[in-house]
């Protein structure tokens, strides 16, 4: 290859793919990231429907891990979390109680449980389906990878906000160990 | 001229000024070395006095290993990196002493030992300086998730390589 000739599409096309994999990589791990959901234990906030041939995709923050956790994250947002069990297995669940709230756990409405510090407690939408705090207790901070902010598929639902608690389940949580979030 | 040689005159030619020559370069190579410490390993230094006289209570620099398939390579007696379940901004250094599914006898020296069930996906950790170390004893099990590599060497100041130092004895545990 001469200096002067133009270099072939090919290895223009191969330098920029090896120059651009490690900083598509830092973006997804680090800043912003899409995921897949599948199960049904968001519905219905996430796949509604069952019968679908697709599943959602979410995009997901990614600026939410480690020391950024507890700043960033509020009772209400969905995140995604490796599972406790398994550390292969990427959980899709909702922020329930931050630090120090009181939680009362479904199935025990007589006892009820104090997220410890840098831990979080987190339900699934529909907790039928869900294998979350109910079954392992508070989650560390430390386990969240992201925190979801739209769905941008199906494109029906693009934009739509994912953030805030579920009605039902203000009850069931003191922030602080003071009054249930029903009553402020 | 050779060809790195033609690099810069070249770039110059496709109207590219310094300062965004510089980061062509520079983001690229910055997310690959980030990519590199994320997927292959790192070295870090440590402190504190928990693993001692492992480790130096300061001024030591730990090579981590994460190559892909890690956690499969665990084994009882290795030296982990992991984010303290407390304090997500935190991150430490402890010897792995039981797997998920083993009992652990915490502290056998009191009169009333706890045992704890390691449960499914979790470990256990615990420092070499006992009296001085914040570990499973304080925080229990610990989720596999939180696991951040395995120290293989201390490279810096005394290179040495980080052996598995568990020494398994067999037989049954009695409390008789």
């Amino acid at each position: 290859m001469s200096s002067g000739a133009a270099r072939p599409l090919w290895r223009k096309a191969a330098i920029a793919a090896i120059v651009a994999a490690p900083v598509a990589i830092f973006v997804t791990d680090n800043i912003v990231s899409l995921q897949m959901i599948s199960g049904r234990s968001m519905q219905p906030a996430l796949n509604p429907d069952s019968n679908r041939l697709w599943k959602d995709v979410v995009l997901v923050d990614r600026m939410v891990q480690g020391e950024m956790a507890p700043r960033r994250l509020h009772r209400g947002d969905v995140v995604t979390l490796v599972s406790p069990s398994n550390p292969d297995l990427l959980l899709v669940k909702r922020i329930i109680a931050m630090p120090h709230d009181c939680v009362i756990p479904l199935g025990k409405p007589n006892s009820f449980v104090r997220v410890p510090k840098g831990h979080c407690w987190v339900e699934g939408d529909e907790s039928f389906h869900s294998g979350d705090s109910s079954s392992f207790g508070p989650v560390s901070l430390a386990l969240i990878r992201g925190r979801a902010l739209t769905p941008i598929w199906p494109p029906s639902r693009f934009g739509a906000s994912l953030a805030g608690l579920p009605e039902w389940k203000k009850s069931r949580v003191y922030p602080n160990g003071s009054y249930p979030l029903t009553e402020l | 001229m050779s060809r790195f040689a033609q690099f810069g005159p070249k770039l110059r030619q496709y109207g590219a000024s310094s300062a965004r020559m510089f980061l062509y370069c520079a983001i690229p190579t910055a997310c690959f070395i980030h990519t590199v410490f994320d997927y292959a390993g790192e070295i870090t230094p440590s402190y504190g006095p928990s693993m001692l006289p492992t480790l130096n209570m300061a001024g030591d620099m730990l090579m981590i290993e994460r190559l892909p398939g890690w956690r499969k390579r665990l084994r009882v007696g290795d030296l982990v990196a992991f984010t303290t379940p407390y304090d997500p901004g935190r991150r430490a250094v402890k010897r792995l002493l039981a797997e998920a599914g083993d009992t652990v006898c915490v502290d056998p020296k009191s009169k009333h030992p706890a045992f704890v069930l390691v449960p499914k996906g979790h470990v256990w950790l615990q420092g070499d300086n006992y009296n001085n170390s914040t570990d499973s004893r304080v925080y229990g099990p610990i989720p596999l998730g939180l696991l951040h590599g395995r120290v293989t060497w201390c490279v810096w100041p005394s290179p040495r390589r980080i052996s598995n130092g568990a020494d398994i004895l067999p037989g049954r545990f009695s409390d008789s």
